[in-house]
């Protein structure tokens, strides 16, 4: 596990989603309200990318069939989605954004 | 209700004849039995599938609940179900929950966030305005098949005052007129203020429209649900509106005229003291006098708080519940601090069984002196906050819905009237006076069975 800087803060516009990719992990970087929370950028249903996603608080709509997901720990929140996505621990720091990542 | 009004029937709280309280005039709806059949028969609910339902006005839910563009929700009666969803202009448009190429729903959720509805079994997508985005592989398709271009279909919405209503065949009535209730009189509650704290689903063993029946009269009060005697006046003010709509203000914080003592405060009426900042112990008045106390009390509680809102009630509408009917299958506990929506949703399938749904709106009050008033029933632990919509909780059959002592009581009645009014020996409903909604209401789903409407 390590923390490790993702993008600058102000690269995401407020209400909207960016992806960002380390490696070979493709993240997406949301900005939700006053809060920076970074995921896994794959649905668990259709393996879609959630690029573009609706934001909603603590919530993200898969913009494929909208299975919406909780950003703070990647549980699936409604239909279709019945399996977790995973949400990586994230902070912002001097206006930079950071996630812990697995190994 | 001036102190030590002795209630008389029929019930006229006395209001000018321009106040939206004022007392409507009498309807003759005359005095038919109806054939008890629509309460069991799959024959009569054929004919409302066929004939009313398509035809109405139906509430789908509140503007609260979809702020933003891309926001929707669905919503359920009978064997359809539409998805409602803002549009980028702020506008609302309702659709029929249905992918045009095989018939699948494209919207499986009960509300959410949305770019676009693809559908799940072959990614047709759609765009939150319903039209055609994406067909998968249209190169495998002959194009006179697709060249119409179908999208979502769309059915008429409209809303007033926060609340939405929507019409499948497009053909009713413009919205304020079908409603039937004088302007202004939905929109006083601001309920686009509003928001959903708390939403239950609950399945009964009944025909919808016994549901109906039963909320839209307080006759059965002393019988049903004795303990609401000592704050509730059970002969309230009946009034009905063009269309089917109607009304019955409750005057609440006063005993019924049937209890003898109407000098000792009730516990239930201490209770209601209690909750606006009077202090029952110190209370000098009688019972009688309790409904007044507690709308002087919220008016000064108004004006210290800056609350606004309250400026334009009258009096009665501090305590009293304004009990709304809109035909068919709604009613509306009307207060300034909420609004109780209730719907009597029809099973599609099985005559003897509806969904009672109640979502409660909340004007959240942003001042620490401020409590939710008690007898709105809120479970411990709401959110009023207004900033998480809670799901729908849904409750199977067989088990309550726990929306307080008073409708827990309802629902284990009317299972067993359904099983009475299948008897051969039940000749169908006697309706007196106490019960006119019921007729009003009954007389207008006949206009529509018989086709007069």
């Amino acid at each position: 596990m390590a923390k490790q800087y993702i993008i600058d803060a102000s690269e995401v516009a407020a209400g909207k989603t960016r992806p960002v990719s380390v490696g070979d992990r493709k993240l997406l970087v949301c900005h939700s309200g006053d809060d920076y929370y970074v995921v896994e950028n794959q649905c668990s249903h259709a393996m879609a990318r959630l690029t573009g996603g609706k934001l909603r608080g603590h919530k993200i709509f898969c913009p494929l069939h909208s299975a919406p997901f909780d950003l703070r720990d990647g549980s699936p929140l409604g239909a279709p989605a019945t399996e977790p996505i995973c949400a990586y621990a994230t902070t912002v720091e001097d206006g930079k954004v950071f996630a812990v990542l697995p190994d | 209700m001036s102190v030590g009004y002795q209630p008389k029937w029929p019930m006229d709280l006395g209001a000018p004849a321009d106040s939206l309280e004022a007392k409507q005039p009498d309807i003759d709806n005359g005095l038919v039995v109806y054939d008890p059949a629509r309460y069991h028969s799959r024959e009569f609910m054929e004919q409302e599938m066929e004939k009313l339902w398509p035809r109405v006005w139906l509430l789908a839910g509140v503007t609260s609940d979809i702020p933003y563009d891309g926001d929707y929700f669905t919503f359920e009666v009978g064997r359809e179900q539409f998805i409602v969803v803002r549009q980028e202009d702020d506008s609302i448009k309702a659709f029929y929950n249905v992918c045009p190429h095989r018939g699948n729903r494209v919207c499986l959720n009960e509300r959410g966030a949305a770019g676009s509805f693809a559908c799940a079994f072959h990614g047709w997508r759609f765009g939150i305005n319903g039209k055609l985005e994406h067909i998968t592989d249209e190169h495998t398709f002959d194009p006179k098949l697709v060249e119409h271009r179908p999208g979502l279909a769309e059915v008429a919405c409209d809303s007033v005052g926060g609340i939405i209503f929507i019409n499948m065949d497009g053909n009713a009535p413009p919205l304020q007129e079908y409603l039937g209730l004088p302007e202004g009189y939905i929109e006083q509650y601001k309920a686009d203020e509003m928001k959903v704290v708390h939403h239950v689903r609950s399945a009964w063993k009944a025909n919808w429209k016994l549901g109906v029946d039963a909320f839209y009269e307080t006759y059965h009060l002393p019988y049903v649900h004795p303990q609401t005697q000592g704050v509730m006046e059970d002969y309230s003010q009946n009034d009905l509106y063009p269309n089917g709509a109607s009304r019955m203000i409750v005057p609440i914080c006063t005993k019924s005229h049937r209890v003898e003592d109407q000098d000792t405060v009730d516990p239930y009426q201490a209770a209601m003291m209690a909750d606006v900042g009077i202090d029952p112990a110190t209370f000098s008045g009688t019972a009688r006098e309790v409904r007044e106390a507690v709308q002087r009390a919220k008016r000064q509680r108004a004006k210290d708080m800056d609350l606004d809102h309250y400026e334009n009630f009258t009096d009665g509408q501090l305590t009293d519940s304004w009990a709304t009917g809109l035909f068919p299958n709604v009613q509306m506990g009307m207060h300034p601090e909420g609004v109780f929506i209730m719907r009597f949703i029809p099973d599609g399938d099985d005559p003897e069984l509806f969904y009672y749904e109640t979502m409660i709106l909340y004007r959240p009050v942003d001042n620490p002196d401020w409590k939710v008033p008690a007898w709105m029933g809120l479970p411990e632990g709401t959110d009023v906050s207004g900033e998480t919509r809670p799901d729908v909780i849904h409750v199977p059959l067989g088990e309550l819905p726990e929306l307080g002592e008073v409708l827990d009581q309802d629902a284990e009645l009317l299972p067993v009237v359904q099983k009475g009014v299948r008897s051969r020996a039940f000749k169908g409903s006697l309706y007196g006076d106490q019960e006119q909604r019921v007729r009003h209401f009954e007389a207008e789903l006949e206009r529509y069975i018989t086709g007069e409407k």
